[in-house]
């Protein structure tokens, strides 16, 4: 007798042949057909796919009585986020429970995003968006931005990936929510607060050169108030070997002495610490966040000349503290009927100290830096109905005051001003949508610049999404690069001009919940051209004198892929990979520090909450590392490995059941291959750590 | 805590730390400019340029990171990298580390910085460094070390050599220390602070080591070498020449320090470049660079006090004169000095400009006579005697980009080389990538100095980008016009430009050659 039936465990679906190979045929154009017909486009999450009819029993007569039993894949469609014209994703670090992932991991394994590393555990990290500057890339933390004010950059090493529940990666796009900077993109990192439940999370690993990492966060309700309150640590020795370059050059080859060198001067500590704090006020939510980090270590700096110790800073020291703290209200807006509506009052602060007496030149080097932000943020969004259209209207207004205060320089201070409206008009409710929004920007001294935002987003079904965007934006040179004192060696350019830049970027989104034997499916592809003109480059203008000048147009043309699947709960299989190709004008040379592919692959295997091994390849191309790409760091494959078991989940362990209690073991690097994103800041080879990880 | 040390500690042991590329990291450079070939090296500026100084298809460059001196091969349009020999850790062959070695004297260890070469002699090539300071010897033709045989009086008057083998010995290394106490009296430093007792040298009477070891020169049977002396917080030291008897035999060759005149105390700060030429009298001179107080920076405001050309007697040895150039800020470079030994071309640091002097008045016997001073050539002393051309009063200015570009925020930094036939002048500009050709016309015998108008501008070439074009080639640091008739003794290339930016290259030029 044919069936009709469903097979949970496997996946499967099993059709009356013709409505199998009408769903084969959608299966295999990866839904074109469907886009066309609009057939599958109605179906949702978990229906049947249409082949039976609304109250049919399996045990009524089988109109298919002695019809030959044919199994077929079938599609059920997913559903595509709810976020709209750009290029975004949403990573969630549970994801990465029992894997030892720092946030520049993380990041690294996304498509459009490189991490430029200068070391291993806590040293600096920098984040690149397709190609960008990190400069050109605004970070913002719960919705604040975090960049430093002095470079324009942001160290990801001083973010403990523990306190961060989620990242928001926004590819070529951000610049009319953010203003200056988001020529690249912008990631949001969205920190650990509230919970359902009474939760605790704690996390404590050691593992090679004397790592030790630990963290402690608990969320719960206290007299109506919610309160999430989080540690974490971090001690490094730092000391790894590491490998020297090997110089090859027109059939010529030259070598260090010795070839390979020890890590010296490298060893800090990393305190962190999250507070978030709410109440119910009046329609809305009051909060109090809080996210500080200090750090404390040596800094052992480039990696040149002969020698056991390569060069290295002997004696070099740094200690950084940063605090951003925000109090905001969310809720009814009291414009418009809707509940988006946000006023946070925040203030950054920063500190830096570094000291260096064995200067060979200079002597004693004693740097002393604190820069703050303090600022208002304010955003709504009003909903309306137009000619029988439900319109959505998103304002913004951005306050802030920089200031800069060193002991090697005159203080300095700006107040920057921003104001968007953003327009969401559905021109063919739930399939086609304009979204067309615009931003006034001001930053100090500047000229005010209007920022466009032009995307156009289709939506043929739940499952897929068309969209292409138009996006202006600019960056206001940093303090450094405008009053870096003049040491005689190195100074700013007060008559610098801001960078501006533009990108026109497309893509595809396909989200099915099911494929056949296969769940979870997710496609993306997008490509992009970006053009930047006045880029701000440091150059030596002079052979003893560095100094950022406004450099000719250049243009960044590029894809990114990103493709997750799974097959059973016991396996998942995820692709990232990103193209980047860019050109300077005057010159017609790749700009430096990109490298052309980059290509990551996630294999998991094991049912996800019980246990788990991962193994993941992670191929970078040749990186052009000056400008004009004559000298170029050595393409690599890195694979990693983890296992970890969730003892929460084993039926035989005879302690007090946690919610959920990982052990777990990440070895990195397993070929110890020579790493580097720089030319002179090695990175650690192979390397292991053990721990636990658990929740109450 | 300690549960996750004792991790990490078992994991430590049981080999888990890998070493970060047993093969190493190969950095691979790429040839993009058809007539330039990069240097086997991590940095951006090549550290020096010489060729032989008979008609040759070698050329010697020194780098840094790592430490190296390349032959390279001059016979297509393109130079090609034929070797490159590393300094390592024992750059001296004195059988110890350098790093100890130098520990001793200065309490830290350091590993030196290759510095210029210079082909001081047919086959021999001395290559300066400093941080460990000396100069290293190499065959000009194979760029392998050259074996020398060191020795030192038992006692030295006003200097103190601590790398030197102990007085009364010798033994056998490939450089010449120049790590050397200098005892200047009633000196003061670029800052106008006495000099003070250096404890590692005299704590009781003024005293410094010798640094930043730069220009050679053998004339005379001696090897001068001047070393620049920067001291701490970019304050100039007196500037000094070490003076050593060259004794080259057959069986090898000789160095020890002048026994009656080991050191010279030029006539302002930084002393850099060192030539040694004859003059039209066939008098054997060696011309010192004095640059004067120079910022780290760019423009006339980069100038902090005067320059001067030192002019050495090497027989003697004293400085006989001294030319006075104001505030021009000399590049670093030896003189460029024509093959008749009339005039004297220097590159400008901070400014784009060249210096010229007139080497014709050294010729008077009256500068060699008893022990004066130093006379100062500048029309006010002896019988009026002047050999100022081009002085930073009256600089010749390098025209401009004939098209018009120019670079932000570099203002001149410029170096000079003449031809082998002594016709023209090629004079390059870091900033705006030009090289400018001035004639020479030396003829007849006019008076002391040359007039201006026989330098005459013949023309500008745009042969590489100006420096703030990023990613072109640009930053011309250093030219070399190869001995021998282009289109006769070679057909490649007739000058050699080292460039900097945006990595250290080598390039080919035809300006004279077909």
């Amino acid at each position: 007798m044919a069936r009709c039936a469903r097979s949970p465990d496997a996946g499967e679906r099993r059709l009356h042949p013709s409505t199998a190979r009408t769903a084969l045929a959608a299966a295999l154009g990866i839904g074109l057909a469907a886009l066309l017909a609009g057939e599958i486009a109605s179906a949702e999450p978990g229906g049947s796919g249409g082949s039976r009819a609304p109250g049919e029993s399996e045990e009524a007569a089988d109109p298919f009585e002695g019809v030959e039993e044919v199994t077929a894949w079938a599609v059920e469609a997913g559903m595509v986020p709810e976020l709209v014209g750009a290029s975004t994703s949403v990573l969630s670090m549970d994801d990465f429970v029992g894997e030892d992932k720092s946030l520049a991991d993380v990041l690294s394994e996304t498509a459009g995003v490189s991490v430029r590393r200068f070391g291993g555990a806590a040293d600096p990290a920098e984040l690149s968006i397709r190609g960008a500057t990190p400069s050109q890339s605004v970070v913002t933390v719960d919705g604040i931005r975090a960049n430093s004010i002095l470079t324009g950059g942001l160290d990801l090493s001083q973010t403990c990936a523990p306190l961060v529940e989620s990242v928001e990666i926004t590819r070529g796009a951000g610049s009319v929510s953010e203003g200056s900077g988001a020529i690249g993109g912008t990631v949001n990192l969205v920190t650990r607060a509230g919970a359902d439940q009474a939760t605790t999370l704690g996390q404590l690993s050691g593992g090679a050169f004397e790592t030790i990492q630990g963290s402690l966060l608990r969320a719960d309700r206290w007299k109506g108030l919610d309160y999430t309150a989080g540690y974490c640590g971090l001690s490094t020795r730092g000391d790894f070997e590491f490998a020297r370059p090997v110089i090859r050059s027109d059939g010529v080859t030259t070598r260090f002495h010795p070839e390979t060198a020890t890590r010296i001067n490298n060893d800090r500590i990393v305190h962190g610490g999250n507070l978030a704090v709410g109440r119910t006020l009046g329609a809305g939510q009051l909060r109090l966040i809080d996210l500080a980090s200090f750090s404390s270590g040596g800094e052992p700096g480039l990696d040149s000349g002969d020698g056991e110790t390569a060069g290295q800073l002997r004696r070099a020291h740094s200690r950084n503290l940063s605090n951003l703290v925000q109090l905001r209200w969310d809720g009814a807006s009291p414009f418009g009927d809707g509940e988006d509506f946000s006023l946070a009052a925040f203030n950054r602060f920063e500190r830096a100290r570094f000291v260096d007496d064995e200067q060979p030149l200079l002597g004693e080097v004693d740097l002393d830096t604190r820069l703050a932000t303090t600022g208002l943020r304010t955003r709504d969004r009003l909903r309306h109905e137009v000619l029988e259209r439900s319109l959505a209207t998103d304002l913004g207004l951005d306050i802030t005051a920089d200031l800069l205060r060193s002991n090697d320089r005159n203080g300095r201070s700006r107040i920057n001003l921003g104001a968007h409206v953003g327009e969401e008009i559905p021109l063919l409710p739930g399939r086609l949508a304009l979204f067309g929004a615009a931003r006034l920007d001001w930053t100090g001294d500047f000229d005010p610049r209007v920022l466009p935002d032009v995307a156009l987003v289709a939506t043929p079904a739940t499952w897929i999404r068309l969209k292409i965007q138009y996006v202006g934006a600019y960056r206001a040179p940093s303090f450094d690069e405008l009053y870096h004192p003049d040491r005689g060696f190195i100074r700013g350019n007060p008559s610098l001009d801001p960078e501006e830049a533009w990108t026109v970027q497309g893509g595809l989104e396909i989200d099915l919940a099911r494929l056949g034997p296969l769940s979870a499916l997710r496609f993306e592809l997008s490509g992009f051209h970006r053009e930047i003109d006045e880029s701000i480059t440091w150059i030596l203008i002079s052979p003893r004198t560095l100094a950022p000048i406004n450099t000719g147009p250049a243009q960044t043309n590029g894809f990114e892929l990103g493709f997750s699947v799974d097959w059973t709960r016991y396996v998942r299989f995820s692709l990232n990979h990103t193209f980047i190709d860019s050109e300077r004008r005057d010159t017609g040379e790749r700009l430096p520090g990109q490298a052309k592919n980059d290509t990551f692959v996630r294999l998991r295997v094991g049912p996800e909450q019980a246990w788990k091994l991962v193994g993941e390849l992670h191929r970078i191309d040749e990186i052009p590392v000056s400008e004009g790409g004559s000298r170029r760091l050595p393409e690599r494959l890195v694979a990693n490995f983890s296992a970890a078991v969730n003892l929460a989940a084993q039926r035989f362990v005879p302690i007090a059941r946690p919610r959920a209690l990982w052990l777990f073991v990440d070895l990195d690097n397993l070929s110890d291959e020579a790493v580097r994103d720089t030319l002179s800041f090695p990175q650690p080879g192979r390397n292991l750590t053990a721990g636990l990880d658990f929740r109450w | 805590m300690v549960a996750a040390g004792a991790l990490a500690f078992a994991f430590a042991l049981a080999g888990c730390e890998g070493k970060g590329g047993s093969e190493g990291l190969v950095v691979r450079t790429e040839i993009l400019v058809a007539n330039c070939a990069p240097t086997p090296s991590l940095s951006a500026f090549p550290a020096g340029l010489a060729v032989p100084p008979q008609a040759s298809d070698v050329a010697l460059l020194t780098q840094t990171d790592p430490n190296a001196v390349a032959i390279y091969d001059l016979r297509g349009d393109r130079p090609r990298a034929r070797f490159a020999g590393t300094l390592g850790v024992d750059s001296d062959a004195d059988g110890s580390d350098d790093a100890d070695t130098i520990r001793s004297v200065l309490g830290f260890a350091v590993y030196p910085v290759m510095g210029e070469i210079q082909i001081v002699e047919a086959g021999l090539a001395l290559a300066s460094t400093s941080n460990y300071e000396q100069v290293l010897a190499y065959d000009a033709a194979t760029g392998a070390p050259i074996p020398l045989t060191l020795e030192q009086p038992d006692a030295l008057p006003g200097l103190a050599l601590p790398l030197f083998p102990p007085p009364g010995t010798s033994a056998q290394r490939t450089g010449v220390s120049t790590l050397a106490c200098v005892y200047p009296e009633g000196a003061v430093d670029s800052n106008g602070q006495a000099i003070a007792p250096d404890a590692r040298c005299d704590a009781a009477r003024p005293s410094f080591l010798t640094n930043l070891t730069a220009g050679k020169a053998i004339a005379g049977g001696r090897l001068f070498v001047a070393t620049s002396n920067l001291g701490r917080s970019n304050r100039f030291l007196p500037g000094t020449v070490l003076v050593f008897d060259w004794a080259q035999t057959p069986s090898g060759i000789t160095v020890r320090p002048s026994a009656t005149t080991p050191v010279l105390f030029t006539s302002g700060f930084n002393a850099t470049g060192l030539a040694a030429f004859q003059t039209v009298g066939g008098r054997e001179l060696v011309l010192v660079t004095v640059t004067g107080a120079i910022g780290t920076g760019t423009g006339p405001g980069n100038v902090l006090s005067e320059a001067f050309v030192d002019v050495v007697d090497p027989a003697v040895p004293r400085i006989v004169a001294t030319i006075p150039l104001g505030f021009a800020g000399p590049s670093f470079d030896a003189p460029a000095i024509d093959p008749s030994g009339r005039v004297a071309w220097l590159g400008a640091s901070s400014t784009r400009s060249l210096y010229a002097i007139d080497l014709r008045p050294l010729d008077d016997p009256r500068l060699y006579e008893g022990d004066p001073a130093p006379i100062r050539l500048d029309g006010q002393s002896i019988g009026g005697l002047d050999a100022r051309i081009f002085t930073g009063d009256a600089p010749f200015a390098l025209p401009p980009r004939s098209d018009g570009r120019a670079s932000t925020g570099c203002e001149g930094l410029t170096d000079v080389t003449i031809n082998a036939s002594g016709t023209e002048v090629f004079a390059s500009d870091f900033c705006d990538g030009t090289v400018t050709r001035v004639g020479l016309e030396l003829g007849g015998d006019p008076p002391f100095p040359y007039p201006a108008a026989r330098f005459p501008v013949l023309g500008q070439e745009s042969a590489f980008a100006p420096n703030d074009v990023v990613g072109a080639l640009r930053s011309p640091l250093m030219l070399v016009a190869r001995p021998g008739i282009p289109g006769i003794d070679f057909t490649s290339p007739d000058v050699l430009a080292l460039v900097g930016q945006p990595d250290g290259q080598l390039c080919g030029i035809r300006i004279e050659s077909p």
